[in-house]
């Protein structure tokens, strides 16, 4: 998992943060102890996927952080060999495996001409690492369109299309997708993590119909009955059928 | 001489069985492992300024525990790593801050007899293949669970090979802390009213999506580790049959 460690010297003065990526089967386990004098701070631990290596990425190298480091980990296995059973290994941990993947954003770089893309669903990945033109959001807060050099953004998605230009008006893939957050990252590249996401083409305008007087009349009639939860969920689908149902006329 | 004989041919089935359902795995594995996590860990990874204002961690953390099993046995050592690891991590901390929400059968019956006070919740029966709504759903269990806690440990077991699995622990934020951090957050442009409404989605997209692939990696682990063993007692099976047949 990747953790996000943050030391602070005994004296108060903060050390640049040692950021540790996680690495397919190599990822860290539990954080080490405090060592006294030193303050860890545990950010975000993730698994990492069997693409990415294990990130170990120190902002300015600070040799004080590594011994931080190295003693608390020496300290947290002895506390585990202690405890656990004699066969057990005790656990990686990231500095074991550096493997340096983020690249270092270097401000004087020219933007790059194309945005890295990728498109995430929980059971397909409809693009890694694509290289496109522009992709088009249907954020919560409004539509917005990504274009190499674009302001890192965190946005959450409403039912809608997203629209990927491979070439800029001229290839242009459009999928619907049931909402999910996209994140727009200073390296220009772009993700999309989706629930549920297809293309525009499988989309049934008679079936999109259906749906959307279905789930109407459910809302008039929870609406009527008073039932909160139903009523949401009348009003969810109300809204997803609706936003499907302008996509598939737009397309027309 | 007929019971070691059925009992080969059982475990060679069982090993077949295995060895297409790890295959179905291991693709689920491969597509769903990129989704979500990633992208919000950039958000931590490169904003440097969200990074130098993160709370605190706490001296002696309140510890959720999450073991991932499986409900069914005669998987190799899979669930038995997981339920050690567990009790090891346990020493290491202090037990009266501990809590246990185990996932599988097996888990559950292996903690129940040490960890009696700390076992909380155990859920059984998640039909496999794993679909991400039930994922969702026991995100919001654990979440809620978790709230007066200062971290979430997923002790999973990762897929490393066909032969190999690793015992991981990944650390997650609990609710309260995710969005403290977040309001820090000032390289990703988020604006005003997005920001209250869509933090506590972008939690439940961080929870779910590591907990999504913590389920993947244990399950294509438990289909290899089910694969090797029935492949072992197949061989053994054969070998006291031949030793048993008269020349």
């Amino acid at each position: 998992t990747r953790a996000i460690r943050y030391y602070t010297h005994s004296r108060g003065v903060t050390h640049p943060p040692l950021l540790q990526d996680r690495l397919l089967g190599q990822r860290g386990t539990v954080p080490p102890l405090y060592k006294p004098g030193a303050m860890f701070r545990t950010g975000l631990s993730r698994v990492a996927g069997s693409g990415m290596g294990g990130l170990l990425r120190r902002f300015g190298g600070s040799a004080w952080a590594l011994e931080g480091e190295k003693s608390g980990i020496d300290s947290f296995i002895e506390k585990f060999r202690q405890s656990a059973p004699s066969v057990m290994e005790p656990p990686k941990f990231p500095t074991e495996f550096a493997k340096n993947k983020m690249k270092e954003l270097d401000p004087a770089a020219p933007t790059p001409s194309k945005i890295t893309f990728n498109f995430y669903l929980p059971h397909q990945v409809v693009h890694q690492a694509a290289e496109v033109d522009m992709v088009l959001l249907p954020a919560t807060t409004g539509d917005f369109g990504v274009m190499p050099g674009h302001v890192p953004v965190v946005a959450q998605l409403r039912p809608g299309v997203v629209s990927v230009h491979k070439e800029l008006d001229k290839e242009v893939e459009k999928f619907f997708v049931s909402s999910g957050f996209a994140f727009v990252h200073a390296d220009s590249s772009a993700d999309i993590c989706a629930v549920e996401a297809l293309p525009l083409d499988e989309l049934d305008p008679s079936a999109v119909s259906a749906g959307l007087a279905d789930y109407t009349a459910k809302l008039a009639a929870a609406q009527s009955k008073g039932d909160d939860y139903e009523t949401a969920a009348a009003q969810i689908g109300v809204d997803v059928f609706s936003a499907m149902n302008s996509a598939v006329n737009t397309k027309q | 001489m007929k019971s070691v004989g059925s009992i080969g041919k059982i475990t060679k089935a069982m090993k077949m069985v295995s060895a297409s359902k790890m295959k179905g795995d291991l693709a689920r594995l491969f597509a769903g492992r990129d989704y979500g996590a990633n992208a919000v860990d950039m958000i931590f990874k490169s904003d440097q300024f969200l990074q130098r204002k993160l709370p605190a961690d706490v001296n002696d953390p309140a510890v959720v525990i999450v073991p991932i099993t499986s409900d069914k046995g005669l998987c190799g050592a899979t669930n038995s790593t997981i339920v050690r690891s567990v009790k090891s991590y346990v020493n290491t901390q202090n037990r009266s801050k501990c809590q246990i929400f185990s996932i599988g059968d097996k888990g559950s019956v292996g903690m129940i007899r040490p960890f009696p006070d700390l076992l909380k919740t155990s859920i059984s029966q998640v039909g496999t293949p794993y679909n991400y709504p039930t994922v969702m759903a026991m995100a919001v269990h654990i979440s809620n669970l978790s709230q007066d806690s200062d971290k979430i440990v997923v002790v999973f077991n990762e897929f490393k090979s066909a032969i190999s699995s690793v015992v991981r622990h990944m650390e997650l934020m609990p609710k309260k802390r995710f969005l403290e951090s977040m309001q820090f957050s000032k390289l990703y442009n988020q604006t005003l009213p997005d920001k209250n409404t869509s933090n506590p989605a972008l939690y439940e997209l961080y929870l779910t999506s590591n907990l999504w692939v913590a389920f993947l990696n244990n399950a294509a682990s438990e289909q290899s580790a089910r694969m090797n063993a029935m492949e072992n007692a197949s061989k053994n099976a054969k070998e006291i049959f031949e030793g048993l047949t008269m020349q």
